[in-house]
């Protein structure tokens, strides 16, 4: 479906809620293919209304991934629909809502977190990533943005499916492309070098470790101490299988993490190979 | 850490051997004998200790098939069908693993095609049908050890054996049968460094990511390989003489394939038995050699019966020093380098003392090539 530059997405948004019976409350953001919405039911029952922006076949993969999942830690999908308007349909979905925030947020107000915060943090979003592996899903997106957390500030809750990978189905990126998808500063070197065939479950391991040492240490394991944050020099290094920062490394062994050491590893061969073998040794360090 | 027979043609009277009780295991070969045979063979010889692996040996059946028609898992349209669809091999698949439970073995090989090109594409429906061949197997006991095909000059790419051990370490199988493809002639050692440096890092990458490797169709390469950390390998009698390349199926123009020879661990080499007579007349033969019980009674009978034939112990000579030399290397009583340093000095004595093999090819020339992988493999 092309996307009508006319419409404003928030009518939208009202229309369905007209129509299912919810409370429109505000627009809450979005990306490049969804805008989200906040809408009630009923009070102190709030939902997140997701607007597709242009339906494709990865929101087709997005939606089937969630349905299939069940875990605290991942989004809960409530319903999805076609709703049409002003002569065009419209796909939405209806998440739970996530007033907790983003890591993003709580690390800009934090700073960092703690070793206690990092393992706590690190153990639910294992078993979150072990989840989606029994069902041959990569979520290829985990980053800071994507972790959002519950109303209790504690429960920490994978979000956006929108670039899932189904392991089962065929992949939607061609091979020529010289870069899979994934946001470049998190992902891992297969994704940045579109080796498909090396994705799996390590892939979000990597993601994983990378963020767990930016809430921890504050910095890319792979950017070295004069760069900026967020520099283009530590995806350099990542894509070309370059050097770890030496400083992260120390930091790592000496706060006891010692798992980030192997999932921010290279190659997915030199990672955990299993998640049950990664959420094992994450428990017993620290 | 172990060494398994590799089943050839008529091998199977060598399980039973006393002198050979290192052997931890068979692999066994349908190409080479009947279901009837095979079956016999377990009966006899399987024990809670002595672990039977089915190969069931899919690797060039256009070549030679040997008795692979006459076992029901064998599929008839294997010339016309599309060996890269998932929905034939899920038919063959069934079938194996309706063969491999009729035989009550402990573990079976899954099935595995020699490609034209060793593709990701290929690694990955590699994967796919050794999940199935799991979920065949799973519910009845039977360990299924992944066969991973692996084209020599393909590792020579340094991230090649990086991205294959990727692949190979994805699903949940914790055991990798490993053959190692060469276009290298039969008779001719492995010379290639950078080809030997990217399998030792292959099996590395592995090892460590906790999968045991069984090396297959090994022969005196094995040092290569313990080094590099596989947990086991296997060879056979006709190992002393022929590796496992395409071209091993074809028996050599010049004939010569039934001559008897020695391994000599000095010299980590094969001897014909007139350069037998030299090295020895040199006094240069390894102690090891000396105290291995098949080797006594080849000298024995060399030196009291010259002109008896002695190809049935030359092959138990060779399958012996195999054993023992794995057991001594996995208790740490070997360092690779030194014994390849003192082999090369043992040619070196020969070259001095003007001592040459009848072989052509046979001097020594690879243990160079052996120790620069031996020093370089894992240098970062």
């Amino acid at each position: 479906m092309a996307t009508n530059p006319q419409v404003d997405l928030a009518d939208v948004a009202r229309s369905i809620c007209a129509s299912k019976g919810l409370n429109f409350t505000r627009d809450i953001g979005g990306g490049g293919f969804k805008r989200v919405f906040l809408v009630e039911q009923r009070e102190n029952e709030v939902y997140a209304l997701k607007v597709v922006i242009e339906a494709s076949h990865r929101t087709a993969r997005e939606i089937a991934a969630m349905q299939r999942c069940n875990h605290p830690n991942i989004a809960r999908l409530h319903r999805v629909g076609r709703h049409g308007y002003q002569g065009r349909a419209y796909d939405y979905m209806i998440e739970e809502y996530l007033s907790g925030g983003t890591l993003t947020y709580r690390l800009e107000q934090l700073g960092s977190l703690n070793n206690i915060q990092t393992l706590n943090l690190g153990r639910e979003m294992i078993d979150a990533i072990m989840h989606l592996s029994g069902f041959g899903l990569v979520h290829r997106d985990i980053k800071p943005d994507n972790i959002m957390f519950r109303e209790n500030g504690s429960t920490p809750v994978l979000v956006d499916f929108g670039i899932v990978r189904d392991l089962t189905a065929t992949s939607l990126t061609e091979t020529w492309a010289a870069r899979g998808p994934g946001t470049a500063y998190y992902a891992a070197p297969e994704q940045l070098n579109n080796q498909k065939s090396l994705i799996n479950w390590r892939t979000d391991q990597f993601s994983l470790g990378v963020v767990l040492c930016c809430a921890r240490f504050g910095a890319h394991p792979f950017k070295h101490r004069s760069e900026p944050e967020f520099s283009r020099a530590a995806v350099e290094r990542v894509t070309r299988h370059g050097n770890r920062n030496v400083d992260i490394l120390t930091q790592i062994s000496q706060s006891g993490l010692l798992c980030l050491e192997k999932m921010t590893r290279l190659w997915p061969v030199e990672r955990y190979r299993l998640p049950q073998e990664l959420l094992r040794d994450w428990i017993n360090q620290g | 850490m172990a060494v398994y027979h590799q089943m050839g043609h008529h091998s199977l009277n060598l399980l039973g051997e006393s002198n050979l009780a290192l052997y931890k295991g068979a692999i066994l070969s349908p190409v080479n004998e009947d279901e009837a045979h095979i079956q016999t063979a377990i009966q006899n010889r399987s024990t809670e200790d002595f672990e039977m692996i089915f190969d069931p040996q899919l690797y060039y059946p256009t070549v030679e098939r040997g008795s692979l028609p006459e076992w029901e898992y064998f599929p008839s349209d294997f010339d016309t069908a599309d060996q890269t669809s998932i929905r034939w091999w899920r038919k063959l698949i069934a079938e194996l693993a309706n063969t491999v439970r009729r035989l009550r073995l402990q573990s079976s090989c899954s099935p595995a095609i020699v490609p034209r090109v060793y593709s990701d594409a290929y690694y990955l429906l590699n994967q796919q049908i050794v999940a199935l061949f799991q979920e065949r197997l799973s519910a009845h006991e039977i360990a299924v050890v992944q066969t991973l095909i692996v084209s020599l000059p393909d590792l020579t790419e340094r991230a090649r054996s990086a991205e294959i051990a990727s692949i190979a370490s994805s699903g949940s199988t914790n055991r990798v049968f490993l053959v190692l493809i060469s276009d290298v002639p039969p008779r001719h050692e492995l010379q290639n460094t950078e080809e030997i440096q990217g399998a030792m890092r292959l099996i590395r990458f592995l090892t460590e990511a906790g999968m045991q490797v069984i090396v297959g169709y090994t022969s005196s390469d094995l040092i290569l390989w313990k080094f590099a950390g596989a947990q086991d390998c296997a060879s056979g009698k006709f190992f002393n003489l022929r590796r496992f390349t395409p071209s091993r199926f074809t028996e050599p123009p010049e004939g010569g394939g039934q001559l008897p020879y020695w391994f000599e661990e000095s010299m980590m080499a094969y001897l014909r038995e007139s350069d037998l007579a030299r090295v020895r007349r040199a006094n240069l033969l390894s102690s090891n050699s000396l105290t291995n019980p098949f080797a006594v009674q080849i000298l024995e009978q060399l030196d009291n019966s010259p002109g008896t034939p002695w190809l049935g112990l030359s092959w138990r000579q060779y399958l012996y020093w195999f054993s023992d030399f794995e057991h001594r290397y996995s208790q740490a009583r070997i360092d690779a380098d030194m014994l390849l340093s003192n082999a090369e000095n043992v040619w070196r004595q020969l070259d001095e003392q003007a001592i040459l093999m009848e072989e052509r090819q046979n001097d020594g020339i690879w243990l160079r090539q052996w120790r620069r992988a031996v020093l370089e493999a894992f240098r970062t």
